[in-house]
């Protein structure tokens, strides 16, 4: 026992310093790197090509208990907000209807995302092996679980005070109906969590959430107060105030790597894959949600992603990497001739196959079309003049007898789903990037929509081996499929997908789609 | 809307509309990405947000960089400026009349884009790239609460 | 802001609001409001925890529970599965059923933290001016806090890092959050073990803060040699998300964690005038007794019960108590050690106390973890070859 010291300190004790004092939370995240301790098998159970450096810092310094606080505030934000003043002005049904439907799919979605995020991170936080880093990504396991709750507090809010529970109250169980669910979760689930941990990193953190996160959390913000939607933006603004950490965590593994030779083989190519598996279903997707399921317009889709994804991501995080060899991811191209078109191109399918959805959807209005084809020019000529003819033919209207996936049978413009993305295309009608490949491996025929996607599954085949929708359920009847994946409504017999918003429109039951008798076909059968 | 400063939200390419916004959108040279040494902030609106966004950011700290630009985008404020923007929270806890730690404002920092970082009571955001080129402190003893 | 053009919202804008409004049909256009309706509630009605939590995660219907169908839309180089039945040897008929008896999701489990945080900041005002710390034993403070308060932070660090790829691999979203809210507490103990230290140094500028003499004693002391490979190997060398789980909160921390939290700081702190001590390590005991019930739902209510699969898990549970029990137990041993250094205080320090604590521990892990899926354990026997190893 060093009783020197123990005197020297009994010592010191009698000059201790009364001052009221207490410890902030830098005072001991300073410390947190010295926790570390090396063993024999002191190995991640994710492995991973690239080699992470074990000083890696962490850029906001937070503990638990100062994360704790800091989030409970904005919780009381954020609660506060949405069941005081906003419950009272009844703001949850004084939302345009188009937007109301919208809010279905990007908060249920958006909450898949997250939840797979909490497992992405974990898995990040078992990669890396500076104690800094870990808590970084411990700080985002937590968060990616309130997003998860903040999401499903959305759908929630909406079940209680908008017009149109259904969809909202039943998401997690019907969204697995319709046809952008598995692209979805390849986007925004195995994406972020199956893979080289790094890779998935890249894929979460610098393109998911540093890129896409701003158009799909902040942006979609002021498109939900145009529509007269306050719930949107109490959440979500609460939502990404902790997504910043986030995009420090991927910034830093990318940090963690700069020095290590392997970044310089596998980085860009890792970064273009991410950046294109990213950017392959959020760009449409978000895209068509913004415009098509909007009243109010903000701005067009492609200038939303012109600043956001190419000037500021690309040129604030990629092209400032560029010195320590980040490139420009090559699909760029592609990338930005879809976010120009690929959004109209989806809608055109996803309109055909209403029947499908946990939402309502409209045809765009004459004001609507103006607005397309003042803002994409050559919009009217290839899109709008389809609707026209939807329209005229009753496609909102029960008797009519009509879904748009007739006119698509009839006019033989073949409907396939890539195999990689799961995305939905139809290449007789697309003028995003999106072309035909059939490639047939052990037995079986696989459609891909682009060379990058291609490419993956060219090098990997065996990690996207997913069936998709026209496979599953190849020969079955529309109406028997929507009624085992519960899309019909308390009644049991109303659909919860519709053709349109309108106030006095008829509704569609499982009846009105039988008479049409169509039936599920795998276009590579 | 036309702008002159670079840095606004509409400015550039987007600050065009139909064919003209497709031309300059698709040219060649705007197919790969450019370096830029700008950061963008985006605060969400609260009464203690609108405060510093008025009385520190727009009033004093535009003084230090002209380039800051700020516009109003519904639920939050968009900000965006060359090299970097920074908020001492010491300060602001001054004009606020309250405690106001620098995670009191994080809970309303909604977004960035560039390398953002705390140390003590100063929130940062930077062009630098923090980590690699410039190396990231820890406090000293006694700040950070 | 005045300086700055307000944009129009549609809630707020008369026109734009009227215009929405006159969309809205009169009626609603479904009856059913409840979100979640579909979900089978643990006790009456529907809480809030579970309506945000249940389904949320998106698992294929084979995987138990799961509402989503067939595979997954990537996987691992090589093929392996996102979430797959084959990460734990243990089944279950619904990987949902599982709920927190404290019903916390995030706003609740932060809240809770966050006032923690609150009343330990005013204590830390208070206990500095009151110049509380010239009661501490100046060995106490210089010896054992330093050595062994550390320890026991690294202890919990280790336990901290077992999470990781709990959270990454197991099947379902109600034991994610449990896993996920027991794992931050691991490391805010961590943290706080620091803070104590950091703390003491404010008051005492010549107290050294600095865990190096401490992460010696972890890394390389006898005291915790057991301890620390126990440790070690729940966090980097099992692979099964449960085993690790179940080792770690129905085996180690249970016995080891008490035994040195509660029996060794908890009950010696007063006798060497250190009132800092318990004030900490009472927010870690509350940590502890919330993951304990949610643990104990999870393997004694669901898994241990489960209509399907119940004895087959319990006999799962059994073999992993053969395998960490005697490390666990050898951890407590040489942790023995640790009470020789102290100075000696009638009531604390004797060897009739330090059994008592010994049995307290071994008493209340028997009754709460072993007899409830019928594990036999010989408690004079284990209690023996702890106490063994006091010098």
């Amino acid at each position: 026992m060093a009783i020197s010291l123990a005197t020297q300190a009994a010592t010191d004790a009698l000059a201790l310093n009364r001052a009221p004092t207490s410890v902030g939370a830098q005072e001991v995240h300073k410390w947190m790197q010295d926790f570390n301790w090396d063993f024999k098998n002191n190995r991640t159970k994710y492995p991973t090509k690239y080699t992470m450096a074990n000083d890696t810092k962490e850029q906001f310094k937070l503990i638990a208990k100062e994360y704790a606080r800091m989030e409970s505030v904005k919780d009381e934000r954020q609660f506060g907000s949405l069941q005081d003043a906003l419950t009272r002005m009844n703001a949850g049904n004084r939302v345009a209807p188009k937007w109301g439907e919208t809010m279905k799919v990007v908060s249920n979605f958006l909450e898949v995302g997250e939840y797979n995020a909490i497992a992405a991170s974990a898995m990040l936080w078992d990669s890396a092996s500076s104690p800094e880093q870990k808590n970084g990504y411990l700080g985002q396991v937590m968060d990616e679980i309130r997003h998860t709750h903040q999401t499903g507090y959305v759908n929630y809010y909406f079940s209680k005070y908008f017009h149109d529970p259904a969809g909202h109250t039943d998401a997690r169980r019907v969204r697995t109906l319709g046809p952008l669910w598995k692209g979805m979760k390849r986007v925004f689930a195995d994406g972020f969590i199956s893979g080289d941990a790094v890779e998935c990193s890249i894929n979460l953190q610098l393109v998911g959430e540093a890129c896409f996160t701003n158009p799909l959390i902040v942006a979609v913000t002021e498109w939900a107060s145009a529509n007269g939607d306050e719930i949107t933006p109490t959440v979500f603004l609460s939502i990404e105030t902790d997504e910043l950490r986030h995009m420090a965590n991927g910034y830093q593994t990318v940090v963690s790597i700069a020095n290590d030779p392997a970044a310089a083989k596998y980085l860009n190519t890792d970064l273009n894959n991410a950046f294109w598996t990213q950017q392959k279903y959020f760009t449409p997707v978000l895209g068509m949600l913004f415009e098509y399921g909007s009243k109010y317009k903000v701005e067009p889709w492609v200038k939303t992603w012109n600043r956001w994804v190419y000037e500021d991501w690309g040129g604030i995080w990629i092209g400032r990497l560029g010195k320590y060899g980040v490139q420009s991811p090559a699909s760029l191209k592609d990338a930005k001739k879809d976010a120009y078109w690929a959004h109209h191109d989806l809608f055109l399918l996803a309109y055909a196959v209403w029947p499908t959805g946990f939402f309502r959807l409209a045809l765009p209005s004459k004001e609507d079309a103006d607005w397309f084809e003042a803002n994409y020019p050559g919009w009217y000529d290839h899109y709008g003049k389809i609707y026209e003819e939807w329209r005229a033919r009753g496609c909102e209207d029960p008797s009519s007898g009509f879904i748009p996936l007739q006119w698509f049978v009839e006019n033989n413009h073949e409907i396939y789903i890539d195999r990689v993305s799961q995305v939905p295309f139809c290449p007789s009608l697309t003028k995003g990037a999106s072309s035909l490949r059939i490639h047939e491996y052990n037995g079986k025929k696989h459609a891909f929509s682009d060379e990058w996607g291609e490419r993956m599954w060219l090098s990997e085949p065996e990690r996207y081996e997913c069936q998709n929708v026209f496979e599953q359920y190849a020969g079955r009847e529309l109406s028997e499929v929507v009624e085992e994946l519960w899309g019909v409504r308390s009644d049991g017999v109303t659909l919860i997908g519709q053709p349109h918003v309108t106030k006095d429109g008829k509704l569609w039951t499982l009846d009105d789609i039988k008479r049409i008798n169509c039936v599920f076909k795998d276009p590579l059968a | 809307m036309t702008t002159v400063n670079n840095n606004a939200y509409d400015a550039g390419t987007n600050s065009l509309s139909g064919k003209e916004f497709a031309d300059e959108y698709f040219k060649e040279e705007n197919q790969v990405v450019k370096e830029s040494n700008t950061v963008v902030l985006v605060l969400k609106k609260s009464d203690e947000m609108d405060y510093i966004v008025d009385e520190m950011l727009e009033k004093i700290f535009k003084k230090e960089n002209p380039s800051l630009v700020i516009e109003d985008r519904g639920g939050y404020w968009w900000l965006k400026a060359d090299g970097k923007i920074e908020i001492d929270c010491e300060y602001a806890s001054e004009i606020l009349g309250k405690p106001y730690s620098v995670y009191d404002l994080l809970v309303d920092v909604t977004s960035t884009v560039g390398r953002a970082y705390t140390l003590g009571e100063t929130f940062t955001i930077t062009s630098e790239l923090m980590g690699l080129d410039v190396k990231l402190q820890d406090v000293e003893q006694g700040e950070g609460k | 802001m005045s300086l700055l053009e307000e944009r129009k919202r549609g809630l707020t804008d008369p026109e734009m609001a009227a215009s929405i409004m006159a969309e809205i049909p009169d009626q609603a256009l479904d009856t059913q409001r409840k979100m979640m309706y579909f979900l089978k509630p643990r006790s009456k009605r529907l809480t809030e925890y579970e309506i945000m939590t249940c389904y949320s995660q998106p698992t294929p219907d084979w995987i138990s529970g799961g509402l989503d169908w067939g595979d997954w839309t990537q996987k691992f180089h090589g093929g392996r599965s996102s979430w797959g039945n084959e990460t734990t040897e243990l089944l279950s008929s619904d990987w949902h059923v599982h709920r927190d008896p404290a019903g916390r999701w995030h706003p609740v489990y932060v809240k809770a933290k966050g006032e923690d945080w609150r009343v330990l900041q005013r204590f830390m005002q208070t206990f500095s001016a009151e110049g509380a710390l010239r009661t501490m034993d100046p060995v106490w403070r210089d010896e054992i806090l330093t050595k062994h308060l550390t320890a026991l932070g690294y202890s919990e660090y280790g336990l901290f890092n077992a999470h990781s790829s709990v959270l990454r691999d197991c099947t379902g979203d109600t034991i994610r959050s449990t896993f996920a809210f027991a794992a931050f507490d691991k490391v805010d103990n961590t943290q706080m073990t620091q803070l104590m230290r950091t703390f003491i140094h404010k008051m005492m500028p010549g107290y050294d803060d600095s865990p190096a003499i401490g992460k010696k004693e972890w890394t390389e002391g006898a005291a915790y040699k057991s301890a620390r490979e126990t440790v070690q190997s729940m966090w980097q060398e099992t692979y099964d998300w449960n085993e690790v789980m179940f080792a770690a909160h129905m085996i180690y921390d249970p016995l080891f964690g008490q035994l040195v939290r509660r029996e060794f700081f908890q009950r010696l702190s007063p006798a060497y005038g250190d009132s800092l001590t318990p004030f900490v390590l009472a927010g870690m005991q509350t940590y502890f007794q919330t993951t304990k019930a949610a643990m104990a739902d999870l393997y004694h209510y669901c898994l241990d019960n489960d209509e399907n699969h119940g004895g087959f898990n319990r006999r799962w549970m059994h073999l992993w108590l053969e395998k960490w029990l005697p490390s666990t137990v050898a951890a407590m041993a040489e942790f023995m050690s640790v009470y020789a250094t102290l100075p000696a205080r009638e009531g604390f320090t004797d060897h009739a106390s330090i059994t008592a604590s010994v049995n307290r521990v071994v008493d209340d892990w028997v009754i709460d973890y072993a007899d409830k899926i019928d594990y036999k354990v010989d408690k004079s026997a284990m209690v023996a070859t702890i106490l063994a190893g006091l010098k």
